[in-house]
């Protein structure tokens, strides 16, 4: 019979996991002993969880067989029909466009953002770093609703503040349309970006101040910049933390809805959809629920295909 | 070194936050302040169209406790007369202790649209419900939820008791010779305008679409804009789009496009498409597709701009500006060999569900609700009833009293913007196109013919 692993130790290799630990921890014996984290940490939850996901993500997947529009008593069966409707459809390919989009630039914007504040913050160079980590991480306590009405406010052309300021300070005569068709997206993004800086600055911040001084010391003497340390040393280190924040951001992105229905509804003319609005616009807005069902399952098998990314990533962290 | 670093890091964020915390004032300081014609102040609702903020329903409201009876159940949208139902309950509850006992739940018009199908689907559904009129009705017809009303406007004399146009407009939604729906609720459409600025500029009420292109040059020679497009949310442009179209190519062309019998790629509705998009690059307020409905009070009641052509809800609007200032309406303008038709149509419209146990008990509801002194309270609120015997007298603004009249000469059914006479998938599209072309995205050939293939997509190929 394996012994108990303390949870410190849980994590040594895969194997050891698979074969020795669960295993073990599975016996009747440990049940006894620990049955108040068997039923309260793995049963309850699990319950749970297909409950309220299981359910409703299988719901869909059997729903995206179906032509229905959401008010009929009886559904048609149409196999595959709706997924092959989808690959067909215009709309498609310019919503994964925008998440293509949306993620590459808040990868620039909140990974190298957040990636350059933790090395501004960790460095010990400037003075404030707990207020001004506060200040970075205010806008995470806002929800996107009230972050986008904010944000619609402030871009809004014919009040908005930001049009104001660039008139007070003489380039009135740009006067952009943050909303109009050409800059919408970048406009939703960039909002996106400011949401999302302190939370990876944070996680940069923090994975910083786990790098060995010793590494740092050893570059200084060696002669090294500062830009080269952070290079050579620092970026090295942090390397399994940047893998886990950009699956983080892939999946952000995927996940993007609240932002452009509160902003912009996907408009104008649809230059501002994603895949998440294009569902609700299918089902909600023209009664397509098998339809959208379908664009759900696509989203499904995206976030699955990044949570397994995302796994995999932490596991290799935990490992190193 | 420590200094140069922090500076620029708290300069930066300070901004970020300066900027969001001082927009909301941006909205309300640039509002002038002179005397208004409405009255009403208003809040908007998530489409934009205003509620009016007297008649909100009060958070500390408790309805009149349950004195036995059946009990029946209404699912209703809070809308600008919606926001009474309180008040319309508690006194049908009343009215009918110990017989008949109404429980009221409500939303606002996007949870209404995604709540519909679940709650008429789940084992306690409403027994009387609001619906649009048009398209959306039609399909709750079609779905089996709506109960035939013929019997009941017979057995309460709704037909000799409700407007020509609202008798009209049920009968147009009718399936099979049978009504589904009881409007209680009328508008209309109008070109609000700043009477003032024409005042200032010598300029008469323009009749004609010439007419009103030359009053247009002379207000953008002095720095004006003609007429506001206020087209975020979509839907808004589609009134001016069909002004032109109806006013240009008649009513009948208008009836054939929305009933299938001629394609979006008509000439004559390219052409509407044309006209708009040359109108709006002309003499239109900028950026079309980014200002929203309630944006677009703030430089009318500035008098930057000085026509708008929307609903009868608008003075509602300018009231919510705190703007005091001088507007009338006039009818949108005719163009040269066609009959000139006023948009009319109801805003809102009860059904009793099919799957009712006490559908009479909810239909004695509705029948309360088109009483004249509910429907009076309704006008009280500048909201136009669809009881003919109320006399509209009672709105506190002019402005409406006037156009109560005009609905009441234009006397049958007209017609209605596509958002309500079309089901949403095929309006969702057409209203994208005109946001397109407004845009210069597409030309209004393209709109036309993503317009048509979407509507064959969704409703089936043209049947002359």
């Amino acid at each position: 019979m394996a012994a108990f692993i303390p949870p410190e130790t849980a994590v040594k290799t895969r194997e050891e996991i698979s074969k020795s630990n669960l295993r073990g921890a599975l016996h009747w014996r440990y049940f006894r002993r620990d049955w108040f984290k068997f039923v309260f940490g793995i049963f309850l939850p699990l319950i749970l969880f297909m409950i309220f996901i299981g359910y409703p993500m299988l719901n869909t997947i059997y729903l995206s067989l179906f032509d229905w529009n959401g008010i009929t008593k009886t559904m048609k069966f149409i196999g595959l029909q709706n997924y092959i409707q989808l690959i067909h459809d215009p709309h498609l390919s310019l919503s994964l466009t925008n998440n293509l989009l949306w993620f590459v630039l808040t990868l620039i914007f909140p990974l190298m953002g957040g990636l350059v504040l933790g090395a501004i913050l960790s460095s010990g160079r400037i003075y404030f770093t707990k207020v001004l980590m506060v200040l970075l991480l205010l806008p995470i306590t806002f929800s996107m609703v009230t972050i986008g009405t904010m944000f619609g406010l402030i871009t809004n052309p014919v009040f908005g503040a930001l049009n104001q300021v660039l008139a007070s300070i003489g380039l009135g005569f740009i006067h952009p349309d943050w909303l109009g068709p050409n800059l919408a997206i970048y406009t939703l993004i960039a909002v996106s970006s400011w949401s999302g800086l302190g939370m990876t600055t944070l996680m940069f911040n923090a994975a910083m101040g786990q790098v060995p001084d010793e590494l740092y010391e050893t570059a200084k003497m060696e002669g090294a910049r500062a830009y080269q340390t952070f290079w050579y040393v620092t970026l090295p280190s942090i390397r399994p933390i940047i893998g886990i924040v950009t699956v983080l951001v892939a999946i952000g992105s995927l996940r993007a809805f609240d932002l452009v229905f509160v902003m912009t509804r996907g408009g104008p003319f649809r230059r501002t959809t994603v895949l998440g609005y294009m569902l609700f616009d299918e089902a909600f807005t023209k009664y397509h629920f098998g339809y959208g069902a379908a664009i759900g399952t696509v989203i499904l098998l995206f976030a699955a295909v990044l949570m397994y990314f995302y796994i995999r990533q932490n596991v290799l962290t935990a490992n190193n | 070194m420590k200094r140069n670093l922090s500076l620029p890091l708290v300069v930066l964020l300070l901004c970020s936050l300066l900027l969001g915390a001082c927009s909301p004032n941006a909205a309300t300081t640039a509002v002038p302040t002179a005397a208004s014609t409405s009255e009403t102040n208003t809040q908007p609702t998530d489409t934009g169209q205003p509620v009016a903020a007297n008649t909100l329903v009060p958070t500390s409201w408790v309805p009149v406790p349950y004195s036995g009876g059946v009990k029946i159940q209404l699912f209703m949208r809070l809308s600008a007369p919606g926001a009474m139902w309180p008040t319309i309950v508690d006194g049908f509850n009343k009215a009918n202790a110990g017989k008949i006992y109404a429980t009221l739940t409500y939303t606002d018009d996007t949870t209404y649209i995604t709540k519909l199908p679940i709650v008429l689907r789940s084992d306690t559904p409403p027994d009387v419900f609001f619906s649009w009129m048009g398209g959306r009705a039609k399909m709750l017809v079609a779905a089996g939820y709506a109960e035939p009303l013929d019997r009941y406007y017979t057995q309460f004399g709704w037909n000799t008791l409700l407007t020509t146009a609202a008798i009209g407009i049920a009968n147009n939604d009718g399936v099979n010779g049978h009504i589904y729906e009881a409007p209680y609720y009328m508008s209309a459409s109008a070109v609000w305008y700043r009477s003032d600025i024409l005042k200032k500029y010598n300029l008469s009420v323009p009749t004609t679409w010439d007419e009103l292109q030359n009053v247009c040059q002379t207000l953008k020679d002095n720095k004006i804009y003609c007429w506001m497009i206020s087209n975020k949310d979509g839907w808004e442009a589609q009134f001016d789009w069909t002004g032109i179209f109806v006013q240009k190519y008649g009513l009948q062309a208008y009836k054939d496009l929305i009933n299938r019998k001629i394609p979006f790629t008509d000439p004559r509705v390219v052409d509407a498409f044309q006209v708009l998009k040359d109108f709006a690059d002309k003499y239109a307020y900028p950026n079309p597709n980014s200002v929203a409905l309630m944006d677009g009070s703030i430089p009318f009641a500035q008098g930057t701009v000085a026509f708008w052509y929307q609903g009868s809800w608008m003075p509602g609007l300018f009231g919510y500006t705190g703007g005091t200032f001088e507007y009338d309406f006039m009818p949108f303008p005719t163009f040269p060999g066609i009959t000139p038709t006023q948009e009319l149509w109801a805003e809102e419209t009860l059904m009793v569900n099919a799957n009712s146990t006490h559908k009479d008990e909810a239909a004695q509801f509705i029948d309360y609700v088109l009483s004249q002194p509910v429907q009076t309270i309704m006008a009280q609120n500048n909201q136009f009833p669809s009881n003919k015997n109320v006399d509209l007298s009672v709105m506190n603004n002019p402005s409406l009293v006037k156009l109560g009249q005009v609905m009441a000469a234009t006397g049958a059914a007209t017609y209605v913007h596509p958002d309500i006479a079309l089901n949403d998938a095929v309006s969702s599209e057409f209203l994208n196109d005109i946001q397109a072309v407004l845009a210069g995205a597409m030309t209004p050939a393209q709109a036309g013919a993503a317009s048509e293939a979407n509507a064959v997509k969704e409703a089936g190929p043209v049947v002359p």
